[in-house]
């Protein structure tokens, strides 16, 4: 029993890691609802994809935040594994169920407040932003975005 | 020997014999006779509410976040959700097992719950509430299985009904999660998950009232006597239970680790649905199956078609994995833990009569339990991909078949050897059960070895201290102390011949 108890404990602490970092679901919530693509007429929910860009998963925690903070519009699904959202057995390996796919970094907890995001549209269709936020009280605001060159989701062919 | 089974004294309420004497025979074979028919009738709807549950998960959290975020929640939830098991038979077993109607009311107590449970799903389907929520259930679920596949042997107006009393339960209900999953998806599709989830509440409330009805049937179960224990520990039974936890831990293995595997790979949601529709119909053709096998093979042979299946199955889906191979190893799993059940019961209808009480049956019950959550555990445990799952579960099923077979070799090489002289035969079974870990039994057989060659003349081989360890049922028999018993005996019957 005293061993399942500890298991129990350990994997408590295992599931409350912060991936994120310093800055919670808020930041990456105002990250990830400027990428968003616009609301489709028809009243569906476009799918988008969140992967993290070689950094560990958001906590659980975070990811429920974020997905309820766009659900009333938009589909929101994190993956581990760029692969799990791309759609491999199409040539042009676009996102899955017609998505997108959003690669994004961690932002920086020093000001200013800087991430790195990569949009995923199809093989070579990619796009990538240096994106700066400032954050008044809790509520945090995209401020500046700037094109690089994309690195993370960039397809090997 | 006596029977700690009690006469079953009918209720005042239970259904007279006169009116139900001649009932049709699909309605026989679908929900049985009298008194098995009102647990066969629970089962079905336990089995629609666990479809609409099923169907509602589709709409969770958990198929939103990262499979790698939520393991630790999952495992932290499966290890709790052994806890109430490690409890149960020590010191709620008896208890239930004592109070007339316990099982019936775990039974309606399950349902109630789930009910409950249901409708506060429903609100946090896309919250952190649902980890613990989806776990209670999960637990709850465990509960209603070994309080049902307790009863059942106390309803059954034959004793040799068992085995196919269990075999309808098992396809009846398989019926009816299908009708139910079918109205859960078009629930789904037209509604939402929450009301996918609220309606399959009304199911499991409606599932309380038909539990109640089986309490009023239900027996009043004696304490077990020791006889019942004695049975559980010859070497078929045990090796039966021993085979059925193996089969019982693959299936739990399959689920959670393909249940995370494919999320991880991208599987959408209806892929994990047709593996569960996938094991539960290979649980159905298990029950078509299994009275054919029964026919023309031993409750050995079953388990052994049973492990070997699966252990194929399983390889050739690693090998060449595809959605169609995974289904394929899925159903087969399905239909070897179905054939696996059905050789149990058969094993101790047959050769542990004693063993079916309530507290008994609810003990092994809730060690198959165990090993199911416990292999839930390792698999969750365990980050690996789908085809490395697979062949991991198919070198599993391959070992344990291994095993298996030189197990069931070992005591059959026994009995084709009716010409050797009975006591060699003795000492040859004496080293089999030595083999097999009982170690006093093995030495008690090896002296009557003895006994039959030398008669009353026979001086066993032991010391005066060893004759009061061995009366004494707390000290231990280690194994160099049967081995050398055996030895010393051997030497005797050597020497004599």
């Amino acid at each position: 029993m005293l061993a399942v108890v500890a298991l129990a404990a350990v994997s408590g602490c295992g599931g409350d890691d912060d991936g994120a970092g310093a800055v919670g679901a808020d930041g990456y919530t105002a990250v990830i609802a400027d990428f968003l693509p616009p609301i489709p007429s028809d009243g569906s929910r476009p799918v988008v994809f969140v992967a993290r860009l070689g950094e560990e998963p958001f906590a659980l925690e975070d990811q429920v935040a974020m997905i309820a903070a766009v659900e009333e519009s938009y589909d929101l699904r994190f993956v581990d594994d760029i692969d799990a959202a791309v759609d491999n057995e199409d040539s042009d390996a676009p996102p899955r169920d017609d998505g997108l796919l959003l690669g994004i970094g961690t932002i920086s907890t020093a000001v200013p407040h800087v991430v790195r995001v990569e949009v995923y549209r199809a093989a070579g269709v990619v796009d990538a932003q240096t994106v700066t936020l400032t954050v008044r009280g809790d509520v945090w605001r995209v401020d500046t975005s700037e094109p690089v060159d994309p690195e993370v989701l960039v397809s090997d062919e | 020997m006596t029977s700690d089974r009690v006469g079953r004294a009918r209720p005042v309420d239970g259904p007279p014999g006169g009116d139900r004497s001649s009932p049709g025979t699909l309605r026989l074979w679908l929900i049985g006779p009298p008194y098995v028919d009102r647990l066969t009738i629970t089962h079905c709807v336990h089995a629609a509410g666990e479809a609409f549950f099923a169907v509602s998960m589709a709409g969770s959290i958990f198929f939103s976040v990262s499979p790698d975020a939520a393991r630790p929640r999952v495992l932290l939830f499966l290890v709790v959700t052994l806890a109430p098991f490690l409890v149960m038979v020590p010191l709620v077993g008896p208890v239930v097992d004592r109070i007339r109607g316990g099982l019936p009311s775990t039974l309606v107590a399950s349902f109630v719950l789930r009910s409950v449970l249901a409708l506060l799903l429903a609100e946090n389907l896309r919250s952190l509430f649902l980890f613990p929520l989806a776990f209670a259930m999960l637990v709850v679920a465990k509960t209603y299985t070994i309080a049902r596949n307790a009863l059942l042997p106390s309803l059954v107006e034959d004793e040799n009904d068992l085995v196919s009393a269990n075999a309808r339960l098992s396809r009846t209900a398989t019926f009816a999660g299908g009708v139910a999953a079918a109205l859960a998806i078009a629930a789904y599709t037209g509604t939402s998950a929450a009301w996918s989830l609220r309606i399959g509440a009304v199911v499991f409330a409606a599932g309380a009232i038909f539990a109640w009805r089986v309490r009023s049937v239900a027996p009043r179960l004696e304490p077990v006597a020791s006889d019942a224990f004695v049975e559980l520990v010859r070497p078929d039974v045990s090796s039966a239970v021993w085979d059925m936890l193996v089969l019982r831990a693959a299936v739990g293995f399959a689920l959670f680790q393909f249940g995370f595997s494919l999320r991880a790979e991208g599987a959408p949601a209806w892929v994990l649905g047709v593996l569960i529709f996938a094991n539960g119909f290979g649980g159905f053709a298990g029950t078509v199956v299994s009275p054919w096998l029964r026919r023309h093979a031993s409750e050995r042979s079953m388990f052994t078609v049973a492990l070997t299946g699966s252990a194929v199955a399983a390889l050739a889906a690693g090998v060449a994995l595809s959605r169609l191979t995974l289904i394929v190893a899925i159903f087969v799993l399905g239909m070897a833990v179905s054939v696996g059940r059905r050789a149990l019961d058969a094993t101790i209808q047959r050769q542990a009569p004693h063993a079916r009480s309530g507290q008994v049956y609810a003990g092994i019950e809730t060690r198959l339990e165990i090993a199911w959550v416990s292999a839930a555990c390792l698999a969750v445990a365990l980050r690996v991909a789908t085809w490395i799952g697979m062949l991991a579960l198919a070198a599993f099923l391959a070992v344990v078949t291994i095993v298996h077979l030189r197990r069931r070799g070992g005591l059959l090489t026994v009995r084709p050897l009716a010409a050797v002289p009975l006591p060699d035969r003795l000492l040859l079974r004496a080293e089999t059960l030595a083999d097999h870990h009982f170690y006093d039994e093995a030495i008690v057989v090896a002296l009557s070895a003895l006994e039959e060659w030398q008669g009353d003349a026979a001086d066993p081989p032991l010391t005066h201290d060893e004759r009061l360890a061995l009366a004494d049922p707390a000290t231990p028999v280690a194994q160099e102390w049967a081995l050398d018993v055996i030895e010393r005996v051997r030497r005797q019957l050597d020497g004599a011949g």
